[in-house]
């Protein structure tokens, strides 16, 4: 009798086998993504609320870089506090004046803390832990806390969702760009570069300079950054003008989900 | 198996530590030792938990899986190349 060759068997059986995983493997991330990614969010990110490895770098730190920073954030803080209290009360006057002309302008936010930001992922995106179960739905707005928008939900799991920064690259959204005067807007495609930064064109003599409020178009206008350069040449119809977020959004510990 | 679970801690510690490119090394790892399902399920897994990329390369949904199959094909072919090599050689 002949003898056929334990390879010869197992050969078909393991093609099988390797077919099957990565075809399951292929239709697991396409068409199970959500499904699959609020599982494993729902595992993980208790793990990195406690993580005891958080602060690892912050450690290396040296003590007198420390007392230094302390100091000058502490002087930061008491100057800021000021102007905030200040803010708060332009804002509150803001409100009752679009309430007296008929418009609600209040809007409901959701606190969520960060659980995950670059360079623990690999774009220019936010894991924050609120999700599906706290009402967050794609397409929310995020800010770093009252009108300061940075980003935008772009995928919601059970307990956690993904907040796509303007500034990522590739990323472009329309605003309007506020002239010192406020009185006067220039309506500007802006362009995600990453890290914070964007980038859009105006026209040439367009009356811009560092430190205008670019905005989103609305009756509650969240700021979307402040002009950090202007970059015109002679001769071009179009001046180059650099944006930056209002706030490092790598810095913060919280943001607001702006639910709609 | 050592290997392998050398490359799952560092995959862990790039998510405690946290920085994606130690997940990048444990897929490396997984990858030249040839121990591909794992490499498939870390890749995966990477993508599930990083989401799809933004911007225009937002198109190349899954491209931690992508990355590990091309280096896993090249992998392959390096190896049988080698061993072709060898053989005529000898």
């Amino acid at each position: 009798m002949r003898k056929i060759s334990r390879n010869k068997i197992a050969t078909p059986i393991r093609l099988a086998l390797i077919f099957c995983l990565v075809g399951g493997l292929f239709f697991g991330t396409f068409f199970l993504r959500t499904t699959l990614a609020s599982v494993l969010w729902r595992v993980v990110s208790p793990v990195l609320a406690h993580n005891p490895l958080r602060y690892v770098s912050g450690q290396l730190t040296s003590k007198t870089t420390l007392l230094s920073q302390n100091e000058a954030l502490t002087a930061a803080l008491s100057s800021t506090k000021a102007t905030l209290d200040d803010r708060a009360l332009l804002y509150q006057e803001n409100i009752d004046l679009k309430a007296r002309m008929g418009r609600d302008a209040t809007i409901r936010t959701i606190l969520s803390g960060i659980i995950m930001r670059p360079p623990g992922v690999p774009y220019d995106t936010l894991i924050i832990d609120a999700g599906k179960a706290q009402g967050v739905t794609v397409g929310n707005y995020v800010s770093a806390g009252g009108s300061m928008l940075i980003g935008e939900v772009d995928e919601v799991y059970a307990t956690t969702a993904r907040v796509v920064l303007f500034s990522a690259p590739g990323e472009s959204h329309q605003a309007l760009l506020l002239q010192t005067d406020a009185r006067a807007a220039t309506p500007l495609t802006v362009e995600g570069q990453g890290g914070g930064s964007m980038v859009a064109e105006v026209p040439a003599h367009t009356m811009v300079a560092a430190g205008d409020a670019v905005v989103f178009p609305g009756i509650v206008e969240g700021m979307l950054g402040k002009i950090a350069h202007v970059d015109s040449k002679d001769g071009e119809s179009f001046e180059k003008v650099y944006i930056q977020l209002p706030i490092n959004p790598l810095t913060l510990r919280y943001v607001e989900v702006v639910i709609r | 198996m050592l290997v392998s679970i050398v490359a799952i801690v560092v995959a862990i510690i790039g998510l405690l530590v946290p920085f994606w490119g130690f997940g990048c090394i444990a897929l490396a790892i997984v990858v030249v030792q040839g121990n591909w399902p794992l490499a498939l399920i870390l890749g995966m897994c990477f993508d599930i938990l990083y989401g799809t990329p933004t911007g225009s390369l937002h198109i190349v949904a899954i491209p931690f899986t992508l990355a590990t199959l091309v280096s896993l094909s090249i992998r392959f072919f390096l190896v049988k190349h080698m061993r072709d090599q060898e053989t005529y050689t000898l």
